[in-house]
């Protein structure tokens, strides 16, 4: 009998999506908490319980996708050993020096383009003779000599990963290969990042950053994606396929050479699994909104396909990669709210993240948060999934200083900060759309994600947009995008029943709609149904 | 009570607040997005040489783009000009008004206003303006900013408040005179079409603002404004009471030989400030002139920097008294040349946050190096094909009490990008030799200033000229609370045969294959005097 089942894991911050999928369009799926800093085997876990759960066999088991967000956070935090870099003579200082812009205009001190002694103190930056010009042509040959210098002195400072950029590599990448070779003949270990492999493109400054980002994460991918591969092997599951940035799945060890394309790996499969679920339900444009804990991604779906870039920014690094086209704003249920000086009401850009999470959650957080808000306006059911049961007295409290700051009663303070989180997203949806030379009056808003369908009404309210769409498996889609490949052969997605059993099938707002997996805010002036493919529609009164 | 701050303990007002400040903010910000997008020249659509913003109908600045504060401050007197010469009254829907008289709001001729009411219900609700910087608006040089004009009408057209357009579209005869003056025409009306864009799309959001914010979205309004202006006043409040002067010059130019003096003395009184320019330099034959419009710009920034997180309108204004003495480098009387007043703009700046670092406040920072050298390299290749371009290069920022200066970062009101290497070598015979920091050129200190950077262009061909705008090669950012001041620029040319020549400020100057241009800008200004070795800081440190 041939493999049935294709699995797929998706490591966000708090949970592991992990989905099941038969070549009928049956899915199962199950979230499982992350624990501490285990990666790869935590993963593994998902999947054990997942298949022990629908009783699938490793010999049922056709294919493994895994999207993981462990890139995105490590280029967030960075807390991993800095890398050396190796650069055309004269310059190793470009990376240092930028675009020499300033992101804050009006902030006295001018913070650093970026974390230097993070990711390549000066004396890691080394600079190597030879030139290649604009036609691509040598024009002073590569000074091999210096590369044993500089080999000893990243042995000594027991660097793991090593980036190369030259000027013109994108034209002529024989220099670039001549430093790796050089460099692999004395240090086999090392990891080597080229960037005439990971972004071809003129324009250093960009092209060597993105460089030195994947040689950054290369070693802890390199150990993730052998322990994840040896784990499945161990359990004689087939070898793991990654989610990419740029839609699509490849080979882990693909991903191992260039860990860089795996940076927005989860939110595009969150995107391609609307773009599959959506193909007969949306007529023209449609914007979808994910909001987790953390952060708002807001993203286009013209003629259902997802859109793609080639740039993305990540923790306020830019960096030159094909991707799936998504704007992410730090707001998400466990931004924390204050109040400046003189009365000014502010959302994030401090988050509490899953943990220590919202005051409301009761694991130890004790500052206002979003949640916090949407817990006192009613709008969070008693017990949101996982099994955290909310505290509504811990929400109350955490509150309290912001309304004595603003002068304003509970409620209408939690009202204040639910409108500011609208606001912020709606603003962010309107420079995405009309950059993008859409207006977004003429769009459809998809909800997705543990909070999209919580804000989708107001923000469209804000936008002009009449007419928002909830998922079915809003909350895992992400897991069903990966499996979704487009080179794979769609497979459609049979709706499964029970999802809003408990929801009368249609009415009117100002009402709060809990369903299983997603909660969902209906505003006056609002009115929602259920239509026959299990998609909840909210629309907005004439 | 203000009845703007009982606004806001005014529930249904207080909800408002914080979505309409992000509602303004994102609209301007779109604003200026469409026009970079729909403008012709580069300078504009890839330099951003451009602003946008949102006024009340009273003229008030409600809200501007994250854009260029060259510009940006430029914008509220260009609104009062419009304002003095169109009142509410006589404005229509579709209207749009235009100027560039330095002495009716502009800043330098080629910097061309548009304003447009905003109409809701046949009542004007605000204006939406945008200025861009036009490639050329005629007089005595193609560009427009001729370093040799000593009046302002050898500076091209210049254009006191006119209705540009009406809802028949453009007016013919305004159109005709632009044409008419310009040598690129072309360029001259798409980049105007690209204001136009910018303010049809403010007007097109702001409707649906005022749409959502109900019937109240002008108490909201100016209960922003009374935030900003609350937690502007509450800054100076903190800080303690003085008077503060400082000095600093320009250098000389070709018509203007000896160094331009520009003075300020801040006096902070409780939660007011004023900023007065007295003692600076009269009015120079040279363009290096700064109209009000202008120096509006330079106040307008540093009040900025004050509350910087504060709603971005104008109650950052309230507190302040300009003076800015007639007749002097930073108000000069008709017909002065004014051109060139960037460098004058950036230089204020500076001596405004050097006055500033002298307070106790702990929040100032010391002078950056202020330079923004504009370097245009021209010539033609051995098969008699003609290159040019432009870029400019940025110089070290000031050091403050917490933190050392960034190296080669723009500053104050510039925000200007560098020019990639790769473009450069692609569009023109040369070779970039090295983009690096220039160790050491920041002013020493227990912070040392930022440095300055040093960029060398090899000439691969034929021959070519240099036209180089420095600054800082006779004066130096001073630092403050004791720190040194940043080094000076340094430009020259070390010549195949070996002979080395320097550049002064301004220059314009040959050069042909093999010759190496070597450029190396100023250093900030440092913070705070190394201590004396007997009770050495083990803090302090010599900058590398």
């Amino acid at each position: 009998m041939s493999p049935s089942w294709s699995l797929a894991a998706d490591m966000g911050g708090t949970f592991i999506d992990a989905v099941a999928l038969r070549n009928d369009g049956q899915i199962v799926s199950l979230k499982h908490p992350r624990a501490g800093g285990r990666l790869a085997e935590t993963v593994v876990e998902a999947l054990d319980r997942l298949c022990a759960q629908a009783g699938i066999e490793a010999g049922d088991v056709g294919r493994v996708v895994h999207g993981s967000t462990v890139i995105t956070n490590l280029l967030l935090e960075l807390n991993e050993p800095p890398v050396a870099l190796v650069l055309t003579r004269g310059m190793r200082d470009v990376p240092v020096l930028a675009r020499q812009d300033r992101k804050e205009l009006y902030e006295p001190v001018i913070a650093p383009a970026l974390p230097e002694a993070k990711l390549f103190p000066g004396p890691l930056r080394f600079e190597i003779r030879g030139r290649i010009d604009a036609a691509g042509r040598e024009v002073e040959p590569l000074d091999l000599s210096a590369l044993d210098a500089i080999a000893d002195a990243v042995n000594a400072a027991g660097v793991r990963a090593v980036a190369v950029g030259l000027l013109f590599s994108h034209l002529n990448p024989n220099h670039e290969r001549a430093v790796r070779a050089a460099l692999h003949a004395r240090l086999p270990n090392l990891y080597v990042s080229l960037s005439s492999e990971v972004d071809p493109q003129p324009r250093e400054f960009e092209r060597w950053l993105t460089t030195a980002l994947d040689a950054y994460a290369k070693p802890l991918a390199a150990d993730y994606l052998h322990a994840l591969a040896d784990a499945l092997a161990a359990r004689g599951l087939p070898a793991p396929r990654l989610m990419r940035s740029s839609g699509g799945t490849a080979p882990w060890h693909d991903l191992v050479e260039q860990p860089i394309s795996l940076a927005m790996s989860g939110p595009c499969a969150a995107l391609q699994g609307v773009a599959a679920s959506i193909s007969t339900c949306a007529s023209g444009p449609a914007i979808v909104m994910d909001v987790g804990g953390t952060s708002a991604d807001i993203s286009l779906l013209l003629e259902d396909r997802p859109t793609f870039t080639d740039a993305l920014e990540c923790g306020g690094l830019p960096i030159r990669q094909r991707c799936a086209d998504i704007t992410s704003i730090g707001i998400g249920g466990g931004s924390v709210v204050s109040v400046l000086p003189g009365g000014a009401l502010r959302l994030g850009p401090r988050s509490q993240g899953a943990w220590p999470g919202p005051a409301a959650f009761g694991l130890g957080g004790d500052l206002p948060t979003l949640s916090d808000a949407l817990c006192v306006l009613d709008r969070l059911p008693p017990r949101l999934a996982g099994g955290i049961v909310l505290d509504r007295a811990a929400a109350e409290t955490a509150l309290g200083d912001v309304a004595g700051a603003l002068g304003l009663p509970l409620p209408r303070t939690a009202e204040a900060i639910v409108s500011a989180a609208a606001a912020e997203m709606a603003e962010a949806l309107k420079t995405h759309a009309f950059q993008r030379n859409l207006d977004p009056a003429n769009a459809v808003l998809v909800a997705i994600g543990g909070g999209g369908a919580q804000h989708a009404a107001e923000v469209a309210d804000i936008a002009g947009i009449r007419r928002v769409l909830v998922m079915p498996h809003a909350s895992v889609i992400a897991a069903l995008g990966m499996l979704s490949d487009p080179d794979e052969g769609l497979v459609q997605l049979a709706a499964s029943d029970g999802l809003w059993d408990a929801l009368p099938p249609q009415g009117e707002g100002p009402h709060a709609l809990f369903a299983s997996m997603t909660t969902v805010w209906v505003p006056a002036g609002w009115s929602w149904r259920l239509t026959p493919d299990q998609t909840l529609a909210l629309e907005a009164k004439a | 009570m203000p009845l703007a701050d009982q606004h806001a303990h005014d529930p249904e007002i207080a909800l408002r607040m914080e979505p309409l400040r992000l509602a303004l903010q994102g609209t301007a910000d779109r604003m200026q997005a469409g026009m970079m997008r729909a403008a012709v020249s580069s300078i504009a659509r890839e330099s951003g040489d451009c602003a946008a913003a949102l006024f009340l109908p009273d003229g008030r600045l409600l809200a501007q783009a994250r854009s260029l504060p060259l510009l940006l401050g430029s914008l509220i007197p260009a609104v009062a000009g419009v304002l003095a010469r169109f009142p509410l009254a006589a404005m229509s829907e579709g209207d749009a008004y235009l100027l560039n008289d330095p002495w009716s709001g502009g800043t330098h001729l080629p910097d061309l206003a548009l304003v447009h009411p905003i109409f809701l219900d046949g009542e004007v609700i605000a204006l939406a303006a945008a200025n861009l910087h036009h490639q050329d608006v005629g007089g005595m040089a193609a560009g427009s900013i001729p370093p040799d004009a000593n009046e302002v009408y050898q500076e091209g057209l210049r254009i006191p408040p006119v209705r540009w357009r009406s809802a028949d579209g453009i007016e013919p005869a305004i159109d005709s005179i632009l044409v008419a003056n310009s040598r690129m025409p072309d360029n001259l009306r798409g980049d105007l079409e690209a204001q136009w864009i910018a303010l049809t799309q403010g007007a097109r959001e702001l409707r649906q603002i005022v749409r959502h914010t109900g019937s109240r979205f002008k108490e909201v309004c100016d209960a922003l404004l009374a935030q900003t202006e609350r937690m502007t006043r509450a800054v100076l409040a903190a800080a303690p009471d003085g008077v503060w002067s400082w000095r600093d010059q320009l250098d000389g130019s070709d018509i203007d030989t000896a160094p331009v003096t520009l003075a300020v003395t801040l006096r902070k009184q409780g939660d007011a400030l004023v900023i007065d320019f007295e003692g600076s330099a009269p009015q120079v034959r040279g363009p290096l002139n700064a109209s009000p419009a202008a120096m509006l710009s330079a106040a307008l920034f540093f009040m900025r920097t004050l509350a910087p997180d504060a709603p971005n309108n104008a109650g950052c204004l309230a507190p302040l008294t300009l003076k800015l003495p007639p007749g002097s480098i930073v108000n000069p009387k008709l017909p002065a040349a004014v051109n060139a007043r960037t460098a004058t703009v950036k230089l204020a700046c500076n001596a405004i946050l050097g006055a500033w670092s002298q307070s106790a406040s702990g929040t100032g920072v010391a002078p950056h190096a202020g330079v923004a050298t504009v370097l245009a390299l021209s010539g033609t290749r051995m098969d008699g094909e003609r290159w040019m371009f432009t870029e400019i290069i940025a110089s070290g920022a000031g050091a403050s009490v917490n933190a050392s200066g960034r190296a080669g970062v723009s500053t104050d009101v510039s925000n200007a990008r560098n020019t990639p290497l790769e473009v450069i070598e692609t569009e023109a015979p040369l070779r970039v030799e090295c983009y690096e920091i220039r160790r050491g050129s920041g002013g020493g200190g227990m912070q040392c200033g930022g440095d300055g950077v040093r960029r060398a262009y090899r000439l691969l061909e034929g021959e070519g000229w240099i036209a180089y705008r420095g600054e800082r090669h006779v004066g130096r950012a001073r630092g403050a609370q004791g720190g040194d001041a940043g080094a000076n620029s340094v430009a020259r040319i070390l010549r195949l045969g070996g002979a080395v020549e320097f550049l002064p400020a301004r220059a314009r100057i040959a050069w042909s294959v093999g010759d190496l241009l070597i450029i190396e800008t100023a250093g900030g200004g440092g913070w705070g005097s190394l201590a004396p070795p007997e009770s050495a800081d083990p803090l302090a440190r010599s900058c590398p």
